[in-house]
């Protein structure tokens, strides 16, 4: 909404010569009041387009052609105040300097010359208003407020400066010329003398309002408020005081606004003397009416402010006005006070006991004033039907008296449906503010409302008679419709919304109602379980879809139906069906971006979701990557579609995160950092800035974490580390209890992101990439490494797993490590026995517990490297400490099997199958190391266990396999059919065998182990 | 004091001209003449001055001010004239019949009120087949009221509305059987509106340019621009657009931009005829034109208002187009321009 006072500053500014002398008469075209009209209405495109057309008209006078430019300024600058991006309101106002310049260049010593001159200057005001506007959004933190509201009051001062010289410039201009009588006949000299005068009124009048609008920049009680406002008052009154006699309308208007100074100051005894005085004057025609009703307003205010507390008054003075001037209707001041009318009479009718005959007639007159503005549209409309909620009112359309026509019946329900309506959207700007007190009466509110509208709308139908307009009746139907949807009566719905949809298709209720329709059969779709009447839904809401289509095909309910109906193939899974809905989108629906970003998302899911369930090793089939590309051309397409709006939501930053991601994935770091800064939607820029959808920890979490890899694979390494920093802090600053657990996770999941990487490149055989993402780590992580502050626990132990996970990303399963996987686990080795070294030498440097991960990210490395007794004998000291724990027994048993695979050390698969380095516990003789066959034993009631539980039994048989073949003879058979059992057993016992990712490991050494028997290979049973 | 000199200070008090012992005024444009009327017929007002009787042709009568009229009916005429049917039905209401001095202000009061409900029907508040009873009574009754023809041509009018178009021309040929050639001219203009209402262009251009064909004099001027009016929204429907916009611009060009009914029904052509030719922006503009300028004729605000609203669609502003319609629907409940 614009400050009231800026609509009256630009009103004064672009209609001067309106309201300062009697504008020209008998023009042809009436443009002078076309224009304010129509930006009046706010129609600023449609005055814009009349100039462009005037400009080229035979209609357009000589006066209007001189200074169309001007006038296109002054119309855009008023544009830009109801623009509400940013970026559109600076292109608007950018515009209208340019058109303000083009008209002075052309036109210096046109009587409008100094009026172009100001408003260039307001140009620096209305900057600095933006900034003001900016600084009072809900999502601004503190310090960005101090900023903008710092930036807004120096575009003020910038502008005072200019409006000073100008002011200085027209003193001057005034001071040559005479100041007493003038020859009647000399009429040049009368006007160059009347229009200095204006001038210099117009600039002192803007300049105060400048010291105004910075004075309300400054918090309520400052020291500084109150000294700018005393300083715009005593200007305003200046105004007043020496052009009172000359000028009709410029000191009226200068004097309603030292009251609303005064006012502002608290004064309200000497404002309302002022308002009063001006109430009073003479005048009621025109422009003096305008200023009357933007006085009354103000009247009112002060009135019934609860420091006043006189709503008795304020009656009096509304009641005095609407009895001197009737007609005013759609005048949004006359709605306004219509408006404050309403609440005095509330406030009236509040102060006084239940029973006083007088209340009744107060709560009335407060109903009929409030139930006339809400037949207006505007912005004081819902503002009526928000208080006509008051519980003052009770319930009007009390069930005593039952409709006797249609007419009434339909009033009767759409006053409650309108109710019901006005309650909800209350209740949810409560709800979203944190404000519940209202909660249990709006929704109370809601069901009324609700089903009395039902009852009327469905006596309505039983009353329609041969005249009843059909369009009343239509609406109607649409509201039932609605209402039926909200009461979950969703056939009820469908039909009513379909009916009315394809019967009367010129209906102003036809396309809203085809929504509704649609929307009850996605929620007859998502409620029913598989089968016919699912597919029913599914093929209605593809029917209604097809008809809004085919009959308003660019429309936005057209674009909503089928975003509605991707969204719900993504959320089935038919990604396939998502996508042929989504090309059904016009490419400038509205709601387009949203839906690519959901289906982009939807898609790279899908894609990560498959990689999971490869078999290790397995090549992903090339139809994957063309997933993946889509994915990326829709996440890329709804990021480059989102609108200039005011804040990005969760949603569209998970999109971004996702996009940042698969660039990553497709070894293009440089793009995903670009994706990350981006100012408008970065993630990263977004958490820097600490906005409301990036504050949850998941999302910074990852943030930082696609962040530090894309730095670190683009040799940024400050930002890396930078990113890294970030992370830590932002871990501890969330009040993680387990913090230091939480990170190492988190740097665990980055070393795995890194291993999933190298692993994918290396299979599609992009070893350029593996190359690159690697050397990009390795400096990074040497970096880290070799700091001398700043390291702790979390930050080596995450240098060392990512060695790790590197060289597991060059390192090819199932044979020896290569030269790259055996530099990067000597250097893993390294970095885990450093960490080990250190916390030996400090016992605060490790958290609790947390070195026998770094013994067994040893061991592994150790393994891989060849060194198992080294390797074994670290894991056993591990184990002889920690013998449950699940990571060290794996490894340990994997050393085993490694072990056994090189010459001449086949014994070591019978340890790896029943385990070793036997131990007194318990009085008992036991194997530390338990081995494939225990540890399955061990796990196999753990649900978060099972990958380990069909890791061991595959490996049990595999040891077994693989033993077997160093024997002969019967002992080789009962071996290898031992190693058979080890698998059908577990497929008798578990038939899913883990999912795909295990079956196909099972199922290919089934055949093997079949082969070897000399039996037919076929594997597993089907399932 | 007697009711003379009441009324005689009352007269003063109303900015009107009262020579001494004039009861009765005669205003001829701006001319007011004094005296007695005594007698009245369709075609003249008999008024006895202090020169002698005089027989003033209606024609040249803009308006009349009867001795011992309640002051509610002035204020009702100029609410009239300021196009404020409504306020004007209001005012009329309270008047009480039987206090009327005279047949002549009885006439004029029943006139008025089936002038406003005429009015306000054609604008779409009220009903066309009530308002068109009311009027029809009035003909019927008062065929020496000076309003007569006038009264005529509000029942075609109504007929037209109510699609009733061979009705309506009985009732303008009664309107050219006037004995003066604008009141023809009148007549071919509301008979050519008649069959441009009912669809025949053709017919309905013919009879415009009879009226544009016939010598031009000073008092028919303006009946000569509705008639290229409505020459202009036939050339439209017939698809000549160009020249229909040249013609309407012509008007628009030498009218008085204070006559809101000429030019909310020259720009409302205007709108027409750039809507045929697709030119929507333009169209648009025109139409705004009614909607804020010259809003104060009902019937021509609501075929702006309708117009608009359609075009608010077209340009994809469905905020705008639902404003309109809802205005629409408001103010002009009954308008034949408010879609079924």
């Amino acid at each position: 909404m614009t400050h009231p006072m800026r609509r009256l500053v630009f009103l004064f500014a672009c209609g001067i010569p309106w309201l300062l002398a009697a504008g020209p008469a008998g023009a042809v075209e009436p443009w002078q009041p076309f224009l304010d009209r129509l930006r009046q209405a706010q129609m600023f495109d449609m005055a814009l387009a009349y100039l462009d057309q005037m400009a080229t008209s035979p209609l357009c006078p000589s006066e209007l052609k001189d200074v169309l430019d001007y006038e296109a300024g002054v119309t855009l600058m008023a544009q830009s105040r109801t623009l509400r991006a940013p970026s559109e309101r600076a292109q608007a106002l950018d515009a209208a300097q340019q058109r303000l310049g083009a008209f002075l260049s052309a036109h210096r010593d046109h009587p409008m010359a100094a009026s172009a001159t100001i408003q260039l200057a307001n140009v620096l005001v209305e900057r600095g208003r933006m900034k003001a506007e900016d600084a009072q959004r809900p999502v601004r933190l503190p310090d960005e407020k101090k900023q903008l509201l710092e930036e807004a009051r120096a575009l003020y001062d910038e502008a005072k400066k200019e409006f000073t010289r100008t002011e200085e410039h027209f003193v001057e201009a005034l001071k040559g010329l005479p100041t007493g009588l003038i020859d009647p006949k000399d009429v040049k000299l009368i006007d160059r003398r009347a229009q200095a005068r204006r001038d210099l009124v117009q600039a002192r009048i803007v300049l105060a309002t400048v010291v105004h609008e910075q004075a309300m920049t400054y918090p309520e009680e400052s020291k500084r408020r109150k000294e700018l406002l005393k300083d715009a008052a005593a200007r305003f009154h200046d105004v007043f005081d020496k052009f009172n006699e000359r000028n009709v309308y410029a000191a009226p208007f200068a004097r309603m606004n030292e009251g609303r100074c005064h006012k502002e100051l608290g004064d309200f005894k000497r404002a309302g003397e002022i308002f009063d005085e001006l109430l009073l004057g003479k005048g009621d025609q025109g422009p003096m009416r305008d200023l009357k009703i933007k006085t009354l307003v103000l009247a009112l205010q002060v009135a019934l402010d609860p420091k006043v507390n006189k709503p008795a008054e304020a009656i009096e003075k509304y009641e005095a006005w609407l009895a001197a001037a009737p007609g005013v209707e759609s005048n949004p001041d006359a709605m306004a006070a219509r408006i404050l009318g309403g609440r005095a009479y509330l406030e009236a009718a509040r102060a006084l006991g239940a029973s006083d005959p007088k209340r009744t007639k107060l709560v009335a007159s407060a109903y009929q004033t409030l139930e006339f503005v809400t037949r207006f549209p505007g912005e004081q409309q819902r503002e009526a039907r928000v208080l006509l909620l008051d519980p003052l009112f009770g319930k009007r359309d009390a069930p005593e008296t039952t409709p006797t026509t249609f007419a009434e019946a339909r009033d009767r329900g759409r006053a409650a449906f309108e109710r019901a309506q006005v309650a909800d959207a209350q209740d949810r700007i409560d709800l979203q503010r944190g404000v519940t007190e209202n909660h249990e009466r709006y929704v109370k509110e809601i069901a009324e409302g609700r089903a009395d509208a039902k009852r009327c709308y469905q006596m309505a139908l039983g009353m329609i008679a041969p005249e009843t307009p059909v369009e009343d009746v239509n609406v109607i139907r649409y509201h039932l419709a609605h209402l039926c949807l909200s009461e979950e009566d969703y056939y009820d719905a469908a039909v009513l919304g379909e009916f009315l949809a394809d019967r009367y298709p010129e209906s102003a209720a036809a396309r809203p109602a085809a929504l509704v329709a649609l929307g009850a059969f996605a929620r007859l779709f998502n409620a029913a379980a598989p089968g016919p009447t699912k597919d029913f839904a599914h093929a209605r809401m593809i029917a209604v879809a097809n008809a809004i289509t085919e009959r308003w095909p660019a429309s936005t309910e057209a674009a909503d139906a089928w975003a509605s109906l991707a969204q719900m193939a993504i959320l089935g899974g038919d990604l396939a069906r998502a996508r042929e809905y989504f090309e059904k989108l016009p490419a400038d629906a509205p709601g387009r971006a949203t839906a690519a970003l959901r289906l982009g998302r939807a898609l790279w899911e899908a894609y990560l979701d498959a990689n999971r369930a490869d078999a290790p090793g397995a090549a992903p089939p090339p139809e994957r990557e063309a997933t993946l590309a889509q994915a990326r051309t829709f996440l890329a397409d709804g990021l480059a579609r989102l609108p200039d709006e005011e804040e990005v939501d969760l949603a569209v930053l998970a999109a971004a995160l996702s996009l940042a991601q698969i660039d990553l994935r497709d070894g293009k770091p440089a793009d995903a950092a670009a994706v990350l800064e981006n100012p408008k939607f970065g993630p990263l820029a977004l958490v820097r800035a600490k906005r409301p959808a990036a504050s949850g920890q998941q999302t910074i979490q990852e943030t930082y974490k696609a962040a530090l890899r894309a730095y670190v694979a683009t040799r940024q390494l400050e930002k890396a580390e930078k990113a890294m920093d970030a992370l830590e802090k932002a871990i501890q600053v969330g009040g993680d209890a387990e913090a230091a657990a939480t990170l190492t996770r988190i740097y665990v999941a980055l070393g795995r992101e890194l291993q999933d990487l190298l692993e994918s490149l290396r299979k599609e055989g992009k070893s350029q990439e593996m190359a690159q993402v690697a050397e990009g780590f390795e400096l990074f992580l040497d970096r880290i490494a070799q700091r001398d502050e700043g390291n702790t626990f979390n930050s080596l132990y995450w240098v060392a797993r990512t060695l790790s996970g590197m060289a597991a990303g060059f390192d090819a399963p199932g044979g020896p490590p290569s030269a790259e996987a055996e530099k990067y686990y000597k250097k893993a080795a390294a970095a885990h026995q450093k960490i080990l070294d250190l916390a030996k030498k400090d016992n605060a440097f490790a958290p609790a517990g947390a070195t026998w991960g770094v013994e067994v990210g040893l061991a592994t490395c150790l393994r891989r490297l060849g060194q198992y007794d080294k390797a074994m004998n670290g894991l056993v000291d591990v184990l002889r400490q920690r013998n449950t724990m699940v990571d060290a027994q794996v490894e340990a048993a994997r050393t085993y099997q490694e072990w056994a695979a090189t010459p001449g050390n086949a014994k070591y698969y019978l340890f790896a199958i029943s385990g070793g380095r036997a131990w007194q516990k318990d009085g008992r003789r036991v194997n530390i190391v338990w081995g494939w066959g225990k540890i399955a034993k061990m796990v196999s009631r753990s649900a978060k266990h099972m990958d380990v539980f069909h890791e061991a039994r595959l490996n049990l048989a595999r040891c077994r396999l693989e033993y077997a073949l160093t024997l002969s003879g019967a002992e080789r058979k009962s071996t290898l059919q031992q190693a058979e059992r080890d698998v059908t057993v577990t497929a008798l016992l578990y038939p899913e065998l883990g999912g795909p990712k295990w079956r196909g490991q099972y199922d290919s050494l089934l055949k093997k182990i079949q082969e070897l028997l000399g039996k037919k290979p076929v594997g597993l049973e089907k399932p | 004091m007697r009711l003379g000199q009441f009324v005689m200070i009352l007269a003063v008090g109303l900015g009107m001209a009262a020579p001494a012992g004039a009861l009765d005024t005669v205003r001829l444009g701006k001319t007011p003449l004094a005296g007695q009327i005594t007698g009245m017929t369709a075609q003249q007002v008999t008024l006895d001055r202090q020169t002698g009787s005089e027989n003033i042709s209606v024609d040249r009568i803009t308006a009349v001010y009867f001795e011992g009229e309640p002051p509610a009916l002035n204020l009702a005429r100029v609410a009239v004239a300021n196009g404020r049917f409504e306020d004007a039905q209001e005012i009329l209401s309270k008047i009480d019949a039987s206090a009327l001095p005279n047949r002549y202000v009885v006439e004029d009061v029943e006139y008025y009120k089936a002038l406003c409900a005429a009015r306000l029907a054609l604008g779409g508040k009220g009903t066309i087949r009530e308002a068109g009873g009311q009027m029809a009574r009035f003909v019927a009754n008062y065929r020496d009221s000076y309003h007569w023809y006038e009264a005529n041509e509000l029942v075609g009018d109504l007929l037209v509305a109510n699609r009733q178009f061979a009705a309506a021309v009985k009732y303008y040929a009664v309107v050219g059987s006037a004995p003066w050639p604008r009141y023809k001219m009148r007549s071919d203009v509301a008979v050519g509106r008649a069959l441009l209402a009912e669809g025949k262009t053709a017919d309905a251009l013919a009879a415009f340019d009879k009226v544009l064909a016939a010598a031009a004099d000073p008092q028919s001027e303006e009946v000569r621009q509705l008639a290229q009016l409505g020459k202009a929204r036939c050339l439209a429907e017939q698809g000549q657009t160009d020249q229909a916009v040249q013609l309407v611009q012509e008007i628009l060009a030498k009218s008085d931009p204070e006559n809101a009914v000429l030019n909310a029904q020259a720009y409302n052509a205007l709108g027409a005829a750039l809507r045929k030719a697709q030119k929507t922006q333009d169209a648009l503009l025109a139409f705004l034109h009614v909607h804020l300028l010259y809003f104060s004729s009902g019937e021509d605000h609501a075929e702006a208002l309708a117009n608009l609203a359609e075009l608010w669609n077209d340009t994809r502003q469905p905020q705008r187009a639902a404003e309109a319609r809802e205005l629409l629907k408001q103010r002009y409940p009954n308008s034949r321009w408010v879609s079924p």
